[in-house]
């Protein structure tokens, strides 16, 4: 499996948050090949198990959230236009004239509208248009779009993949189906029988809106450990941060007094052992993922974050190197080789 | 080629003010065999002469759209790699973050701006000035983005053509080049046709460059010096918001609503004959048309055309654009229809 | 003088549309020249052949356009939302009665509620008492233009008031000079011009189309003799002024010179206008083609641009005198 190639097919699917199942069938043909059980549980998590096949083994709850930011449709203008409502923090300096993709009955094209400049009076031109006042241009009249996409009906951006220099990927959805496609990888080539443990992939709903889905499941499931893997900031130019990861620096794992020190340890340990590109991100007192939740759900996981650098989060040319992506799958396969192996030193 | 073929490879022809070369050669291979002499001149114009072989005097009609797209300029290369542009033409500002674009070598990147959580409040309200821009281009230093781009090469925003719903077009630079591909049509059209029934006794059609840059001049004027035509009909796209809470004065062209006419716009008043000339065509055809509010109305290129020289009778004929600028431009195909009915009586005699 | 002034100020005449006012010129200056003809954009050129052994040519440059207004919109209930042709001042123009070309009559007013300081185009329209769209269709269409009402009244002496002044005192100063010169050592052209008021275009192409030697503009200027205005040494009643310079053109020596010469012949006073800003037909008849000696005579106005503008006839006197001895000057 291409590391490209399953970026772009897993990034590509629709999954606005609140959406995370209006692409199931594809999804699990792409993913149900490489991993032995599926299931879409009740808060909207799809499940991806693979079992070592032994009795008490222990389990590893792997979070990626598969939810992303987008718009949902509340109206219907005269004219036809559709009126929107953001879906998570989409950033609202990338929406103007953008080009989107209606959900509805059938997937529609659909254009943000934007008043051209030389119609602009007073002020209007220093002025972003607020997310809730936009309007969707999709060719179609009021009747017909009530019908095509009704009230409630999920917009998401293009699922178009851009490759730049040096390994560099831009496109939609990065945040965070990038690290379910690392997640993938890792555990999609194991060997099972040499684990004494289950994996349990969850590619979690609803994190963009305030994480609510992930407990949920990590109460059913009553993991011995979680590893969450989620996007982090790549220091870019315009707005550097400190904090922020470095781009081609390797996966970033998070320092954090909310997270399990040990686990976390073992998991920079394990990389320096495997020689695997590795940096880390303070994050003293909240992590802003999935792993906050984690730690205290279920009377407790022991939970560790290990995050992919990218670009211009939120927007529908976000962008990674296909190195960190790669380099994070490494890892996570190799803490996985090395906590629950039963080799020597971990290996099959 | 076929219409909406054509459109669609003029919308993906990467071709900003000052760099019409992919646009221009798409124009001349759509339209090969079809006329009696083309040349680009001295500001970069292409003109194409169609001549009736009739020697009834010499009347020259000139009709013209231009091929140049608002797009932008590689202005410096940071260390970090990072490219910064320079904007040409009246590109909007508020729809380039995030966008991914397109040099004309064919290299892609993507427009960045400061990310979301570094924004503050205020920043977050307020579209980001061109000179907080980047261009991503994957470059890790100086050296490596050197070898993807240089300093003065062109580019613009991502090259894209997509049909809507209802027979709308949404596109780069589709209101500009929609009419070049209404130009191409006619020359198609008056091929196989009676020399003896174009109104004017030498045709010439100007695919004009750098029209997007202009400022107090217009590079089509060159051309206009050069054929000294009797007439003139520019073709350009016409800026619609017709939607949301603006008055109607204040929405510029309607899609839909058919060809514009212009009586004036803010750079020039329309030859008056011309004016009521197409509009009784307009009327006695059925087509078609409307007169926006004069804010709205298209053909800036007007205004160097009917001063060339000793004056040119001019007309301004525009197709409603929604997004205009933006590209991500949306045209109807009805309202195409009716330019082109309205551009073919205007050139076939009655 | 007045009565032909008269006849010039009553003919409409927009920017755009001076097809009016050109064939009431062209009429009346037809017996004094040796042909009238216009060109592609309306301008109107009447042309009287030199008799000098070398004559140049000149070129005496007038616009025949006035301000006034163009339909761009009619509303439901049949109110016209109009664009401004040239330099609008709204507070000079709210609450006017206006006309259109085929005599309709109607009155330009503000948008209820909006404060004199709020003024802009967009907030007037023309109320025709029309009871709806389509009655308001029957009788003007998009693009018809009308103008704040015409008016010439007589004023204390030899001053008179009313608009458009500008320019038709200037066609009038053309008109006079070509009926009285005597002398034409030159050949000379009579040019009225069309849209000046919306950027000087119908100078540019007519200069290019003559291609002259030598060209004045006669156009109205300013006064600085009225309370509280801005220093500016042209008063009214002072003589004609011959412009030095404006923010468009710096004159010719060469013109200057002439002017004054003649003037110093004539026993004409004269006064010298020096504008900081705005700019006549002048500059475009420097530039066009292969460039000319160019020059100006410009008529002390008050209140231009109102319905009210104030010149003096004896200024325009004066002017007549120094074209038509320019007629017959011979230019080294």
């Amino acid at each position: 499996m291409q590391t490209k190639e399953l970026l772009a097919a897993l990034c590509g699917k629709m999954s606005v948050v609140g959406f995370e199942s209006y692409d199931e069938k594809a999804l699990s043909a792409l993913i149900d090949p490489y991993l032995d059980e599926h299931e879409y549980d009740a808060a909207g998590n799809h499940i991806f198990i693979r079992r070592c096949g032994k009795p008490e083994a222990k389990r590893l709850f792997l979070d990626a959230h598969y939810d992303e930011v987008g718009l949902m449709v509340k109206g219907i203008t005269k004219e036809g236009y559709l009126r929107v409502c953001g879906q998570g923090g989409v950033d609202a300096r990338i929406l103007p004239a953008a080009e989107v993709v209606v959900y509805g009955r059938e997937r529609l094209p659909g254009i943000v509208l934007t008043k051209p400049r030389e119609l602009m009076t007073g002020d209007e031109s220093g002025r972003l248009t607020p997310v809730t006042e936009l309007l969707i241009d999709t060719g179609l009249t009021k009747e017909e779009a009530e019908k095509a996409a009704p009230i409630g009906t999920p917009v998401g951006f293009e699922p178009v993949y851009t490759e730049l220099a040096g390994g560099f990927f831009a496109g939609k959805g990065f945040d965070n189906k990038c690290s379910a496609a690392a997640v993938i990888l890792a555990v999609s080539q194991l060997e099972m029988s040499a684990l004494e443990c289950d994996l349990y992939v969850s590619l979690s709903a609803r994190e963009e809106v305030g994480h609510r889905a992930v407990s949920t499941a990590a109460f059913r499931i009553r993991p011995d450990a979680a590893l969450v893997l989620d996007v982090t900031f790549g220091y870019a130019p315009e707005g550097k941060k400190p904090g922020d990861s470095e781009m081609q620096g390797g996966p970033a794992v998070s320092i954090s007094a909310i997270l399990d020190k040990a686990l976390t340890d073992f998991v920079v340990e394990t990389a320096e052992i495997e020689k695997i590109p590795v940096q880390t991100v303070v994050e003293a007192t909240g992590t802003g993922t999935h792993a906050d939740e984690l730690v205290y759900a279920a009377g407790g996981i022991p939970t560790a974050l290990i995050g992919i650098p990218i670009w211009f989060m939120h927007t529908a040319n976000e962008i990674l190197n296909l190195e960190d992506v790669e380099h994070t799958a490494r890892l996570i396969a190799a803490v996985i080789r090395r906590r629950y192996g039963r080799g020597v030193d971990g290996k099959e | 080629m076929e219409r909406e073929n054509l459109l669609a490879a003029l919308a993906r022809a990467v071709a900003p003010s000052g760099c019409e070369t992919e646009a221009a050669r798409t124009i001349l291979k759509s339209i090969a065999g079809l006329f009696d002499e083309a040349w680009t001149d001295g500001a970069g114009n292409l003109i194409v002469r169609l001549s009736s072989g009739k020697s009834r005097g010499k009347e020259r009609l000139m009709l013209a759209a231009h091929m140049d797209e608002v797009g932008f300029m590689i202005k410096s290369i940071d260390a970090e790699g990072k490219a910064r542009i320079a904007l040409l033409g009246n590109l909007d500002t508020r729809v380039l973050s995030g966008r991914r674009i397109a040099m004309t070598s064919g290299v892609r990147g993507v427009v960045c701006a400061k990310p979301i959580h570094a924004q503050s409040g205020e920043e977050r309200s307020k579209p980001t000035p061109a000179d907080k821009l980047y261009i991503e281009l994957g470059a890790k230093d100086r050296a490596q983005a050197e070898t993807l781009v240089q300093i003065g090469d062109y580019g613009t925003l991502e090259p894209k053509f997509t049909p809507l719903a209802g027979g709308f077009y949404a596109g780069k630079a589709l209101g500009g080049r929609s009419m070049c591909v209404l130009l191409c049509e006619l020359l198609e059209k008056l091929h196989g046709m009676d020399k003896d029934k174009l109104a004017a006794d030498e045709l010439f059609f100007v695919f004009s460059a750098k029209r997007e840059i202009a400022r107090a001049q217009f590079a089509i004027e060159t051309a206009a010096f050069t054929i000294r035509p009797d007439r003139a009909v520019l073709f350009d796209a016409a800026p619609a918001a017709d939607f949301g809470d603006a008055p109607e004065t204040a929405r510029g062209a309607s899609l839909g609503a058919g060809a514009v006419i212009a009586p004036a716009d803010a750079g020039t008043l329309y030859d008056r004959a011309l004016f009521a000339q197409a509009v009784s065509m307009a009327k006695a055809r059925g087509l078609r048309y409307q007169h926006p509010a004069s804010a709205a109305l298209p053909g800036g290129e007007g205004k160097t055309v009917h001063k060339t020289a000793s004056g040119i009778r001019t007309l301004s004929v525009g197709i409603p654009t929604r997004n205009l600028h933006s590209g991500a431009e949306i045209i109807q195909r009805s309202d195409y229809e009716a330019v082109l009915s309205l551009a073919c009586a205007l050139v076939v005699a009655p | 003088m007045f009565a032909q002034l008269k006849k010039f100020i009553y003919a409409p005449g927009v920017s755009g549309d001076e097809g009016n006012i050109a064939s009431v010129i062209a009429a009346d200056i037809a017996p004094y020249v040796d042909r009238v003809y216009t060109d592609a954009m309306g301008n109107l050129y009447a042309f009287k052949k030199g008799t000098g052994k070398h004559p140049k040519k000149l070129m005496f440059a007038a616009h025949m356009d006035e301000i006034g207004f163009m339909v761009s919109f009619i509303d439901e209930k049949g109110y016209l939302r109009v664009s401004k042709m040239g330099g609008i001042n709204f507070n000079a123009a709210a609450f006017s009665e206006v006309e259109f070309q085929n005599g309709l009559r109607g009155v330009i007013v503000p948008d209820a509620r909006t404060a004199a300081k709020d003024f802009r185009p967009e907030v007037f329209y023309v109320d025709i008492g029309a009871k709806s769209k389509k009655d308001a269709e029957r009788r003007v269409k998009i693009g018809d233009t009308c103008r704040v009402a015409p008016k010439l009244i007589r004023l204390a002496g030899s001053r008179v008031a009313g608009r458009p002044i500008d320019d038709r005192i200037g066609c009038l100063m053309l008109f006079e000079a070509a009926k009285t010169a005597k002398v034409y050592e030159n050949d000379v052209y009579f040019v009225f011009t069309v849209q000046e008021e919306v950027g000087v275009r119908g100078a540019k192409t007519s200069a290019f189309s003559v291609a002259p030697d030598y060209a004045v503009a006669v156009d109205i200027g300013g006064a600085g003799d009225v309370p509280n205005c801005a220093p500016f040494e042209v008063v009214l009643g002072g003589g004609i002024a011959v412009k030095l310079k404006d923010g468009m053109v710096i004159c010719h020596k060469k013109m200057i010179e002439a002017m004054k010469s003649v003037a110093d012949e004539e026993n004409v006073p004269i006064q010298y206008e020096v504008l900081e800003s705005g700019g006549t037909d002048t500059c475009m008849l420097q530039q066009a083609a292969g460039g000319c000696v160019a020059g100006a005579l410009s008529i002390p106005t008050r209140y231009g641009h109102s319905a009210v503008e104030v010149v003096d006839m004896n200024d325009v006197a004066g002017g007549v005198r120094i074209l038509a001895g320019l007629c017959g000057t011979r230019f080294e």
